[in-house]
């Protein structure tokens, strides 16, 4: 009776504790990338960091280098939640704000047209930083922030 | 100075050959930079033809508008046709031109070339560092949040607010300008400087223009929808009699959140006591459907009786505006506009004022 009891209890805390762990297993992950220098010590950035480089508004990395940031295209579901998450801001906004750069003679971020183009992008360009779904970023590549966002069905490891 | 001032006008006289060489000697002289040569030049509506290898920008903007004034004959015009052209051929260096024919067709026929064409801005900028940046050569006096950004397809209204005109400071300074950028609070602070010496280096030379002029402008984030200025100048102007200088302070803010937006500027200008000028604007912008939104406005002034003629009134001006403006898509505008006011007839007369306006 004791022994049921307890394997009974043992069933409820097992499901219990896949329930918490099931969400995070499948959320997604975002990884701010560059390319591996082997001259160069690997850094990491913060969230505002990652802001201020892809807004424009950061000029410089640390080496003195101009970054090259690099968009994917609009309609890419990782690019629409890195607007949303680390630029806060809405699709308009965003693009008001780049016809008032524009007004200002800077242009937006390079446009590449899927992650895989991303990442030899990256890899190939110093000071160039783009991002992609954590599961491409692969051993070519130095994640130098990354960042969870919720399970989305659009969001594929097996697409790159 | 003298040998200096015949030396710009020869470089204006010159300026379309010069662009055309400038032109020749990007393509020669610009190195193509790392992976970037892989990308190809391409056009996209509202952000103009870039070249990625020779970090290149050609666009600009066109706005065509028309008004029927209640107490002034009507106009149709082209009123701006604006040319950008950007360029860095280095990391640090970004060289920047906005060439403009202003008015080129109008209902009374087409302008010749050399009255409508102006350069708007023309400058060279150094980054120094994350932190600073050197502007020098023509461009937007940083006096005023419409000034910096009165391009049409940006702006919500066919008219400009009238204390930003040019009456209370010129809207180009030429000379050098200095930026500072920092984080307070993690928020953004901006700050410029800048010294002007239009007399001796102004190309399109007009009345309106400083002769010269220092100050500055602070600009604050205090939250992610909320934008506060201040700024100050002091100018001598081309056209005033005294020898006195100027005083120009100025108060703006930007509040803008869900496509709602609230946009105040307030400027007194002290020639001596008879002479002050001062006014304000506080715009409000609200969407009503889609893409399109509703605009009012309310403008107050005060012009100083060297600008007026005999027959002009020294009283204020009170203006209002109510109207729409449509945004299809980001790089359009099309707007239409009721202006009303009192005292206002010789510098903002009543009417309908309406206008298209777009990036290419």
């Amino acid at each position: 009776m004791n022994n049921l009891c307890i394997f009974q209890r043992s069933q409820r805390a097992l499901l219990f504790a896949l329930l918490l762990i099931v969400p995070s297993a499948y959320a997604q992950e975002i990884a701010v990338i560059m390319g591996i220098r082997s001259n160069a010590k690997p850094i990491s950035l913060n969230a505002r960091e990652v802001r201020q480089i892809f807004l424009r508004k950061d000029y410089f990395t640390a080496q003195g280098d101009a970054w090259i940031p690099v968009n994917l295209n609009a309609a890419n579901p990782v690019r629409a939640v890195m607007t949303e998450t680390i630029l806060q801001k809405s699709v308009v906004d965003l693009e008001r704000y780049w016809s008032e750069m524009y007004f200002d003679g800077i242009s937006p971020p390079y446009v590449l047209a899927s992650e895989e183009a991303v990442v030899s992008f990256v890899m190939e360009t110093p000071s160039a930083i783009a991002y992609v779904l954590a599961c491409h970023a692969d051993s070519r590549v130095h994640v130098v922030y990354r960042f969870q966002v919720a399970n989305d069905p659009a969001f594929s490891c097996a697409i790159k | 100075m003298v040998i200096l001032k015949k030396s710009f006008k020869n470089i204006y006289r010159k300026s379309r050959q010069g662009l055309v060489l400038w032109l020749c000697l990007l393509f020669i002289q610009s190195p193509s930079l790392f992976a970037t040569e892989v990308l190809e030049p391409s056009y996209q509506w509202g952000r103009g033809y870039h070249i990625p290898s020779q970090k290149f920008t050609l666009g600009g903007y066109a706005k065509v508008a028309y008004s029927y004034f209640e107490s002034a004959p009507q106009e149709l015009a082209l009123d701006d046709l604006s040319l950008f052209i950007a360029w860095k051929p280095f990391s640090r260096l970004h060289l920047f031109a906005e060439l403009e024919l202003e008015d080129l067709f109008t209902l009374d026929g087409v302008s010749s070339f050399d009255e409508s064409f102006l350069v708007e801005r023309l400058y060279a900028d150094l980054l120094i560092g994350e932190n600073f940046k050197l502007r020098v050569g023509k461009f937007l006096t940083p006096y005023s949040r419409w000034n910096l950004m009165h391009a049409a397809p940006l702006v919500w209204t066919s008219s400009r607010p009238l204390v930003t005109e040019g009456f209370v400071a010129a809207n180009h300074a030429t000379g050098l300008e200095l930026f500072y950028k920092t984080e307070v609070f993690y928020r953004d602070l901006n700050i410029s400087f800048f010294a002007d010496d239009s007399k001796d280096l102004e190309i399109n030379e007009n009345m309106d223009m400083f002769s010269y002029a220092f100050g500055g402008r602070v600009d604050y984030q205090l939250s992610s929808s909320f934008n506060i200025a201040g700024s100050y100048i002091a100018h001598k102007k081309e056209q005033q009699t005294s020898e006195a200088w100027q005083h120009t302070v100025g108060v703006d803010f930007l509040w803008k959140k869900d496509e709602y937006e609230l946009q105040f500027e307030g400027f007194y200008n002290s020639l001596d006591q008879e002479k002050d000028r001062y006014g304000l604007y506080l715009q409000a912008v609200t969407p009503i459907v889609d893409k399109l939104f509703a605009v009012g406005r309310y403008e107050y002034m005060v012009i100083g009786s060297e600008l007026l003629s005999e027959s002009e009134s020294t009283k204020p001006i009170h203006l209002g505006i109510v109207g729409l403006t449509w945004r299809p898509k980001t790089p359009l505008a099309v707007k239409v506009e009721y202006r009303f006011g009192k005292n206002n007839n010789s510098h903002a007369p009543s009417g309908v004022l309406t206008s298209v306006a777009l990036f290419f």
